[in-house]
């Protein structure tokens, strides 16, 4: 039994469809990040999860049961958000002890003892939020959040206020938290790192719904629309057809030369798009050639943005290597074993694969 | 540590329930028996209310007189009028109605006919003073409204006629009081029409650019006029004789323009709903008595109505009697006085 | 938070509910006498009002005096506002302090230091004449057109004074530096950038104070005689001294006809005159007293003018109380003070002067209590529901004068179920609440919308039912904002007068009526001994307003 449910959720705020239809279940003790660009209803899932605002259509279930009508207080959802929230009339102590008023049974002082030794701020329960750091802030936000023991956390971009050293030191004690209390989590974050880095299963939603939830590796290798190939770090997406299909593989035209591709379900005659990792392409010898229009330093390798047979190619090119202008381009990789960093040919046109062709130019690497 | 934070909210509970409590003890205060007497301010402030309410008080133990005195006679009777109206009054009696009066009370039913058995001191009182043929109002003092000039008017300025008055060395110079609320606002109103017939408004706008102000009430205007504030007011032929007694001086004149003055007779009356007709005869009775009527001269400043009450000898000296007392007839008055307001009104309303 | 189905219209129908029983059926009360002859819809009342010579000048009068009280208003104001931006001198604080003061000194008192310091006979006069040895005396304002004017002046000139200061310091400096450097000299400058700049300030302040001035009653009753009436001053007339109530419901409508208008067109001109926001530096300031700019020491004139209009009556007041000389006592004396707290009754008050000021405690006590609860709820309302149609419904008392207001009580009360209430003081704890809770909105409402809507979603989150939350969290938060307007609810509540004087009935006396008495009674000492106490208490009132305001404004307190 799913911990968290959401079925065919839509909200909407006048014309503007913020959830559509979305569907998502959340197992026990199990952290499922949302991640997705501003704007594409990820906050409003957890909002709705929350009880902050009520579905159109659809239905929320916790544990089992179906609590779409029931008022946030009743759902044992603990939040934290963007900014915090702190109450600035109550002290630590006092924020970390709030949910705690409607509770019976709890030793109180206790209880927030713990939870601030949880979140390393023992020794700051009388202190005011505006005399903490931020750090320390998100801290209490969390210990606040977990002190009434709710059956699920809900993290909404809780580390996009800090700077960027102190986003990675708390996403690791993030992690080590919510592993060490088995917490049933959701994550929303536009941040693929903190996404890939906390999450056990990922969900990238788009304009209202659910693209693709997978583990973060199988995200990121096999994405099964270009929309999350480009999402989450650099893709080369090119559209091509299919030509022949022999087993596991597949061979793609693109602009008039043959590549072999993982098949996938496509079949003979699809139009796909043929989608490799820039870090999937080698340069040495080889049968292409592609040119180099600028080249971007990024300390530990360059980034190459080049033109094969006017394609945008895309391509890293490690240290102290510097690509000549004009040399042999190399042909994208399919001699390597496993299916790491090989070309997937995903169906176009919706023939069946996850891979739709994009809609309305959001591709800016593919035209047609 | 943790304690719920006490809100603003159980302050103003608290508050309501204080004010609760306060406001009931208020009033649960006021249940002694009362004989409650409408009357205009200055019978307070000036006339023998304190000895009136001592001698009353000793002679029905338990019984509290209580003064109501707030504006100015015409006011007073304005808002009995209207107590009554709209669902009782906590009045007995109302002391200070005048002749011009007269005509609006009956007209609201305001008076209970009075029993002159239960008054033995209404014998004692002339025949002509009796101004209410119909048995409801008694008189309890008579006088004369007219101009009172101060030391500081120049001697040449000291206006004789009633021509005199609007001089324009005058400007700004007169104190007036408003027909609508004041006694002798309103006898000088009906002076100016006995006097000017149809013309009188004429006169009216003529006049007004000498005055200083028109107050609601005389106290007011008398204590500007005493303060300096103008050296002419609209007052009573006894200022003079008020000034000698209490402070041995001469400074106030008297004037009586062409000769004339304004006569005024003032009454008293039980009011209708009152359920204590004994107490408020009796209360009539004692000021009619000769004790408090000695008393009116020189705390009224007015002449007693019990012919059986002596003058002081200073006040008959000072206090001055018109050639010319001007009366005008109460019926025919109550005939035209809205109209004549109406008109005063729009004159006012000229610039 | 959005609309919320079924919750949000039962919670905007409580304040409604309570609005409609308290002010809108009373309303509709006088609107029915003064339009309606025999159960028949007819504007024949009107008309004849408006025939009747009297009541044109009372319009006409009411006219001149608002529009001559604004430009006086300006001319005494607008140069209290420039010397507060530009200048630093010994004292600035309590001159800005100062300019609070007549927001809240009750209007009455104002008049009666009128009457003690430029009467014929006041302080003024009297000094000057010793002085120069006059026969007459020199000052002769009071009881003209001017009195009342200069009054005015005196209530509405700090007005002047805050908006253009507050528009100034919000002046970006760098126009007027930009000017100069383009080779505009400082005079130029200051008629071609600073002056176009704060005129929609100037424009909003004067339209606010004429509207003031239009709606202005104590003052002209206290000060003009029968002469020098406002209309308002006739409304009360008509209604409580000529008892034609008919006739005070005519104007009453037409007063309310003329105050909605006014209201309509000030909210809306209001957005045109918005101050435009700007600089991030303040305005540079110089000292006022310096060797070298001589001419500055124009100033100094200035100043001993506004000394004499601001605080000569207010002096005169306290000095009044104390030195007046008491019947077989000399002077100075406390005699004054102990009369007014005499628990005798009083013929003039209705009441004794002690319970006079139990009854104002007490009615200002309840109608701060009324007015933040029903503050607290339009607000709350108006935070959850977005509606202009509502928010002009729960606001409406503001359009309405206190006079129309106390007239509509005065029916209501006569009548059930308000009648049950009997003839205690809670038609002027009703009055005042209603006069005072727009106000108790304005300050609360910015503040709620400010306050960061996670924190009661935390809350909720946290298992904290609304209403748990409303008063662990909003509350708490507000409370700065719910204590000002509590202060200034009960200043308000305490120096108002024009409701009182409409609904007083038999022994219901507060201390502004209570002044009014002893002033038409010419019981000076103790007229000005009271106004001493009322002073004192209402200042101690708006000290506590600018102080919470200070600190819920306050950047590192919290919240925002």
């Amino acid at each position: 039994m799913a911990a968290v449910e959401v079925r065919e959720l839509v909200k909407r705020f006048g014309p503007v469809v913020a959830v559509d239809r979305l569907s998502l279940a959340i197992g026990d003790r199990e952290v499922v990040a949302l991640l997705g660009p501003s704007g594409c209803g990820k906050t409003t899932v957890l909002r709705l999860i929350a009880g902050l605002e009520r579905p159109d259509e659809g239905q929320v279930i916790l544990a089992g049961q179906d609590a779409t009508a029931w008022p946030p207080e009743a759902r044992g959802v603990g939040l934290v958000f963007q900014n915090y929230a702190l109450f600035p009339h109550l002290s630590v102590a006092g924020n970390v002890a709030y949910g705690l008023r409607f509770k019976r049974g709890v030793d109180r002082k206790a209880r927030v003892r713990e939870l601030l030794e949880l979140v390393g701020l023992a020794g700051y329960e009388r202190r005011r939020p505006h005399e903490l750091s931020e750090g320390q802030k998100q801290r209490v936000a969390l210990a606040r959040a977990l002190a009434p023991a709710p059956r699920v956390l809900l993290l909404d971009e809780p580390l996009s206020a800090l700077d960027a050293a102190l986003r990675k030191e708390l996403r690791g004690e993030l992690r080590r938290i919510l592993r060490d209390l088995g917490m049933t989590a959701v994550y929303v974050t536009h941040d693929q790192g903190e996404a890939l880095a906390l999450a056990d299963r990922v969900a990238v939603m788009r304009a209202g719904r659910v693209e693709q939830v997978s583990r973060p590796e199988e995200l990121y290798r096999s994405p099964r629309t270009p929309f999350v190939a480009s999402f989450l770090g650099r893709a080369n997406l090119w559209s091509g057809r299919v030509v022949a299909v022999d087993g596991e593989r597949a061979a793609v035209e693109v602009a008039g030369e043959r590549f072999s591709a993982v098949r996938g379900e496509a079949a003979p005659g699809d139009e796909v798009y043929l989608f490799f990792r820039p870090e999937a392409v080698a340069v040495g010898e080889g049968p292409y050639v592609a040119e180099v229009e600028r080249v971007e330093y990024l300390g530990d390798r360059w980034e190459v943005h080049a033109r094969f047979r006017g394609l945008p190619l895309i391509l890293l090119v490690p240290e102290p290597r510097t690509p000549p202008s004009g040399s042999p381009f190399p042909r994208p990789s399919s001699s390597r074993t496993g299916r790491s960093g090989e070309p997937v040919l995903p169906p176009a046109s919706g023939a069946g694969g996850a891979c739709r062709r994009s809609q309305g130019g959001a591709q800016p690497a593919v035209s047609h | 540590m943790i304690r719920p934070p006490v809100g603003p909210k159980e302050g103003i509970v608290r508050r309501i329930v204080l004010s609760l409590l306060v406001l009931g003890a208020l009033g649960a205060a006021a249940n002694a028996e009362q004989l409650v007497v409408y009357t205009y301010r200055s019978f307070v402030n000036w006339g023998p209310a304190a000895a009136i309410e001592e001698a009353f008080e000793a002679a029905h133990p338990g019984v509290d007189l209580v003064w109501v005195a707030p504006a100015g006679g015409p006011e007073m009777l304005s808002r009995l009028i209207a107590e009554l109206a709209s669902g009782g009054t906590a009045a007995d009696v109302f002391l200070g109605i005048s002749a011009m009066d007269l005509p609006r009370a009956l007209a609201h039913a305001v008076f209970r006919p009075y029993d002159p058995a239960l008054i033995p001191n209404l014998a004692q009182v002339p025949e002509d003073l009796l101004f209410d043929r119909t048995g409801h109002v008694v008189p309890f003092d008579h006088g004369y409204v007219t101009f009172v000039a101060s030391a500081a008017l120049r001697e040449d300025l000291v206006p004789r006629t009633f021509s005199d008055l609007l001089r324009p060395e005058l400007k700004g110079k007169i104190i007036l009081q408003d027909p609508r609320t004041s006694t002798t606002g309103l006898a000088f109103l009906l002076w100016t029409v006995a006097r000017f017939g149809e013309d009188w408004t004429e006169f009216w706008r003529a006049f007004l650019p000498n005055t200083l102000t028109i107050t609601k009430g005389w106290s007011e205007a008398f204590a500007m006029f005493e303060a300096g504030e103008a050296p002419i007011v609209l007052s009573y032929s006894t200022d003079a004789a008020y000034a000698y007694i209490t402070a041995g001086s001469l400074r106030y004149r008297i004037l009586t323009p062409d000769g004339e003055a304004a006569r005024l007779v003032e009454g008293m009356g039980i009011v209708r709903t009152s359920e204590k007709a004994e107490l408020a005869h009796a209360f009539l009775d004692l000021v009619l008595s000769p004790k408090v009527q000695e008393l009116i001269p020189t705390s009224q400043w007015m002449f007693p109505v019990n012919a059986a009450a002596t003058l002081p000898p200073d006040f008959a000296r000072y206090a001055v009697l018109p050639e010319v007392p001007v009366f005008l007839d109460p019926a025919y008055a109550a005939e035209h006085l809205e109209a004549w307001l109406d008109q005063w009104q729009q004159v006012l309303g000229t610039p | 938070m959005r609309w919320r189905g079924g919750a949000g219209w039962a919670l905007a129908l409580l304040p409604l509910a309570f609005l409609a029983l308290a002010f809108f059926w009373p309303l509709a009360d006088v609107l029915r006498l003064g339009l309606q002859v025999d159960g028949r819809w007819t504007g024949d009342r009107l008309s004849a009002l408006l025939a009747d010579p009297y009541v044109r000048r009372l319009l006409l009068f009411t006219l001149d005096q608002a529009l001559l009280s604004a430009a006086v208003s300006l001319g005494l104001g607008f140069p209290l506002g420039w010397l507060l931006t530009r200048y630093r001198f010994p004292g600035k604080g309590l001159v800005r302090a100062f300019t609070l003061v007549p927001f809240v000194l009750p209007s009455i008192t104002v008049a009666l230091g009128f009457i003690l310091f430029f009467g014929r006979a006041g302080y003024l006069n009297r000094f000057l004449m010793g002085a120069f040895g006059l026969g007459e005396p020199p000052i002769r304002v009071l009881y003209t057109l001017w009195g009342i004017v200069l009054a005015h002046a005196f209530y509405n000139a700090p007005v002047v004074a805050r908006f253009v200061n507050v528009a100034w310091e919000r002046l970006d400096p760098t126009l007027v530096e930009a000017a100069r450097v383009l080779g505009t000299g400082p005079v130029r400058a200051f008629l071609t950038v600073t002056v176009p700049l704060l005129l929609p300030a100037v424009l909003s302040a004067l339209a606010l104070v004429f509207v003031l001035c239009f709606l202005s009653f104590t003052i002209p009753l206290a000060l003009g005689g029968a002469r020098y009436a406002t209309a308002e001053v006739g409304v009360y007339l008509f209604a409580r001294v000529y008892v034609d109530f008919p006739r005070a419901a005519a104007l009453a409508t037409l007063m309310l006809g003329i105050s909605l208008a006014l209201t309509y067109l000030y909210l809306r001109g209001e957005g045109l005159f918005q101050a435009r926001a700007g600089g991030v530096r303040g305005q540079p300031t110089v000292p006022l007293l310096s060797c070298n700019r001589p001419i500055r020491s124009l100033w100094i004139g200035y100043l001993f003018l506004a000394a004499l209009v601001f605080v000569g009556p207010i002096a005169a007041v306290v000095a009044d109380s104390f030195l007046r000389a008491a019947p077989g006592a000399g002077s100075p004396t406390l005699y004054w003070y102990r009369l007014i707290f005499s628990p005798a009754w009083n013929p003039f008050l209705e009441s004794s002067p002690a319970g006079s000021v139990g009854t104002s405690l007490v009615v200002a006590a309840g109608a701060t209590a009324l007015a933040l609860a029903l503050g607290v709820a339009v607000s709350w309302t108006l935070h959850r529901v977005r509606s202009r149609a509502l928010e002009a419904l729960l606001m409406a008392p503001l359009a309405v004068s206190s006079v129309v207001l106390g007239l509509a009580l005065l029916f209501a009360f006569r009548r059930p179920p308000l009648a049950a209430f009997g003839r205690g003081p809670w038609a002027i704890v009703l009055a005042h609440a209603l006069i005072v809770y727009p106000f108790v909105v304005r300050v609360i409402r910015p503040l709620w919308e400010g306050l960061d809507p996670n924190l009661v979603e935390a809350a909720r989150t946290l298992g904290a039912r609304r209403l748990a939350a409303f008063l662990t969290v909003e509350l708490p938060l507000l409370r700065g904002g719910v204590l000002a307007a509590g202060a200034f609810a009960f200043a308000l509540s305490l120096g108002e007068m024009t409701a009182v004087a409409m609904l007083a009935g038999a022994g219901v006396t507060t201390m502004p009526l209570a002044i009014y008495h002893f002033l038409s009674a010419r019981e000076f000492g103790a007229a000005s001994a009271m106004a001493t106490v009322l002073i004192a208490v209402t200042a101690a009132a708006a000290w506590a307003w600018d102080r919470a305001g200070a600190r819920w404004l306050g950047r590192d307190h919290g919240g925002r």
